[in-house]
């Protein structure tokens, strides 16, 4: 099954990303402390056929594509 | 056109993204892990608006909770199995599926649901195991033991679809807690899901749009809701494909996987 919690490293943080998954579509829960909101970011499909990621809800992108590759490097190195 | 965060997206991206929104602000339950499939997770559900033909997309804890078990640690027991003070072992009662056939069976606990509390289960793809038994290398004889191919199974073209599903509201009297529990209608599985889940050969009742909507809002009477559980979706009209034996543990579950030694579907 997907890790419930993982931890990953973003500017010299310790961050915890817990996994959800709502209809197969896995979504990423980051905390980052008492005084910034938790984040929530998912891979969407673009109109042209790539994916990227983006916040849920709408606002924070930027920092859903500098989290998102940081997901998908944990992901390649601890589950291929 | 649609945009989300900026970028450019399908409509049906955007509903989707907006759906999650939605799911985000109103519901503490996606705020805790959840998983896929056979752990008694939630899921969000399409239920009635009591009194209108309107509804809410609400969470609900796969596995119906029969109302004659009191506490949750006996729905653990039905759940998993349990050893009486005898040393004797129950097996599991698994009932993630309410099975066609016995829906409204008198004194069978679905029948009540199936009569007033219908609802759909939203879905964009499901998973099951396809049995394929490989032959001894020198005798050419089946091996007793199968091995297991996982499949998606999914409609082209169709971002979302509907499975008919029956819900029951249950309160552990020991400490309370309200609990929203549903089990998937499955019927007879057709051409396509005959081969994939070819163990068992049943399938999810995927309902087209206007049953979807006659299962949720009608008055029906008995007959009609055989009728509509007896829907077989149009195997034409499915995909099936092989996905990796980890897809659970993978970040795209749904992408297709090749397995060099799998029998291809056999359709035409």
């Amino acid at each position: 099954m997907l890790p419930e919690k993982f931890t990953i490293s973003y500017l010299g943080m310790e961050l915890e990303v817990q996994t959800l998954n709502l209809n197969e579509k896995v979504l990423f829960r980051i905390i980052f402390g008492k005084k910034i909101p938790p984040l929530v970011i998912t891979r969407a499909l673009h109109r042209e056929g790539h994916k990227f990621w983006t916040s849920v809800p709408e606002g924070r992108q930027d920092l859903a594509e500098k989290i998102g590759p940081l997901i998908e490097s944990y992901y390649r190195e601890n589950y291929k | 056109m649609c945009y989300y965060n900026g970028q450019l997206v399908t409509r049906a991206e955007y509903i989707r993204l907006k759906q999650i929104e939605k799911l985000l602000s109103s519901y503490d339950f996606l705020k805790t892990p959840l998983q896929i499939g056979f752990d008694y997770g939630k899921n969000a559900i399409l239920k009635r608006i009591e009194g209108a033909e309107d509804f809410d997309i609400v969470p609900m804890e796969w596995g119906f909770i029969p109302q004659y078990l009191k506490t949750r640690e006996e729905v653990d027991k039905m759940r998993h199995g349990y050893k009486d003070a005898s040393g004797r072992f129950h097996p599991p009662i698994t009932t993630l599926n309410a099975k066609r056939e016995e829906l409204l069976l008198p004194g069978k606990i679905f029948r009540d649901a199936a009569l007033k509390r219908r609802c759909l289960t939203l879905s964009s793809g499901f998973y099951e195991w396809r049995h394929v038994y490989p032959r001894n290398k020198k005798t050419g004889e089946l091996l007793k033991t199968a091995i297991k191919y996982p499949h998606r199974i999914h409609l082209p073209g169709r971002e979302y679809f509907f499975m008919a599903s029956i819900w029951q509201p249950w309160t552990d009297r020991q400490t309370g807690e309200y609990v929203e529990s549903f089990a998937i209608v499955t019927a007879a599985a057709n051409k396509l899901m005959e081969q994939v889940h070819n163990s068992k050969k049943r399938m999810p009742c995927i309902l087209p749009e206007d049953l979807a909507y006659e299962w949720l809002f009608g008055d029906l009477s008995e007959q009609r809701i055989r009728e509509i559980a007896t829907y077989q979706y149009p195997y034409k009209e499915m995909k099936a494909y092989p996905v990796r034996k980890d897809f659970q543990t993978y970040l795209d579950p749904t992408e297709p996987y090749i397995y060099e030694d799998l029998p291809e579907l056999a359709l035409s």
